[in-house]
């Protein structure tokens, strides 16, 4: 099997797991061109892994990172005007997937959240990744999974009680 | 909102969105361009790679054929070199045979009445204006006296003696050569620069 068909059968796999992915950690239906650049960058850097889906969330949330930075650049140069009709233009994940009170309430908590929270919380939460799938995407030590994942659930309680 | 109903909320977020058959077409495209991009890529240095090794043999091949070559010439030269010294040493044997033998008295004094009889026949045959009938240049008197000395006191006697006019030859007075005394002794001595 080339890299090529290596890549291809991951995409027809995952390809669907990385968009959602990227849909929750961007917060905007608009990451088609992520999920693209993800695979063409598993493709130039091609590795044999024995857990692919890892490799392509840690490869998505490093795309995320700097598709973020880009557009927050571009939105400082551009005036407030058109910062409005473009963030009018891009879908939320709450719309996309029709998300019910409960949800949107709690994705709008997660989304406040200090960065280790959040991204912990999406991943070992929403996407149900286990300590260790978590830890190798994050870099982090499962035990650091451990500990900040439970500090943002008491996190995002706290945040929940006082909303209710 | 409990921790348990938390997790469950959490874990209950749709992840079903699906990316669209086209922009999954149009991946698909990219990744296949991108893994022949990669190829080429690849290829580049490696065509380079064989194209310096072809070079380096390449090289490597002629000068070992120049080198080879150079060795060939030189095994040939040396036994040329060796027949020429052969040559010179034939030839100096010939000059040896050439040589002739040690001359004694007799052949000295015949040698030497030859010398001195030519000599005379050619200046007296001078006219009373001293001009040598039937003689056009002084080539002529040199090759004459060359029958009888040695190249260098022909041309020597030539010029002391002799000189060439309108395509005349005179005799020049003056006081005669030395001539060997028969009458009286002698030692014989071999003289290079003179070899009568």
């Amino acid at each position: 099997m080339t890299n090529e068909d290596v890549v291809t059968t991951w995409f027809h796999q995952y390809s669907d797991d990385v968009y959602n992915f990227l849909i929750y950690y961007v917060g905007s239906g608009d990451v088609e061109d992520m999920v693209q650049e993800v695979f063409i960058k598993a493709m130039k850097h091609f590795k044999h892994e024995s857990k692919p889906k890892t490799w392509l969330f840690s490869i998505a949330r490093n795309v995320a990172i700097d598709q973020m930075r880009k557009k927050k650049r571009e939105r400082n140069k551009e005036s407030k005007l058109l910062q409005e009709k473009n963030m009018s233009n891009e879908e939320s994940p709450e719309d996309i997937y029709q998300l019910s009170e409960t949800k949107r309430e709690l994705y709008q908590a997660v989304q406040c959240l200090k960065k280790n929270y959040r991204e912990v919380l999406l991943l070992r939460g929403i996407q149900e990744l286990t300590i260790e799938e978590t830890a190798r995407i994050l870099g982090w030590s499962p035990n650091k999974v451990k500990v900040t994942f439970h500090r943002a659930m008491k996190t995002l309680k706290k945040q929940m009680g006082g909303v209710k | 909102m409990k921790k348990k109903e938390l997790w469950n909320e959490l874990r209950t977020f749709p992840k079903d969105r699906k990316i669209r058959d086209r922009t999954k077409m149009e991946i698909l495209q990219r990744i296949k361009t991108e893994s022949v991009r990669q190829k080429r890529s690849r290829l580049g240095p490696m065509f380079k790679k064989v194209f310096i090794s072809f070079v380096s043999i390449a090289v490597l091949f002629f000068t070992a054929i120049f080198l080879w070559s150079e060795v060939q010439m030189n095994q040939k030269t040396t036994p040329q070199t060796e027949d020429s010294a052969g040559q010179e040493t034939i030839l100096e044997e010939g000059e040896d045979e050439k040589t002739p033998e040690a001359l004694n008295e007799e052949d000295v004094l015949r040698i030497m009445q030859q010398y001195e009889k030519t000599f005379k026949e050619l200046y007296n045959r001078a006219n009373e204006d001293q001009k040598l009938p039937n003689v056009q240049s002084l080539d002529e008197v040199y090759e004459q006296l060359r029958t009888v000395m040695s190249a260098d006191l022909a041309e020597s006697f030539t010029e002391l003696y002799f000189r060439e006019e309108n395509g005349e030859v005179y005799v020049i007075a003056q006081d005669g050569a030395t001539w060997l005394e028969e009458d009286l002794p002698f030692d014989l001595e071999k003289n290079k620069r003179y070899g009568i």
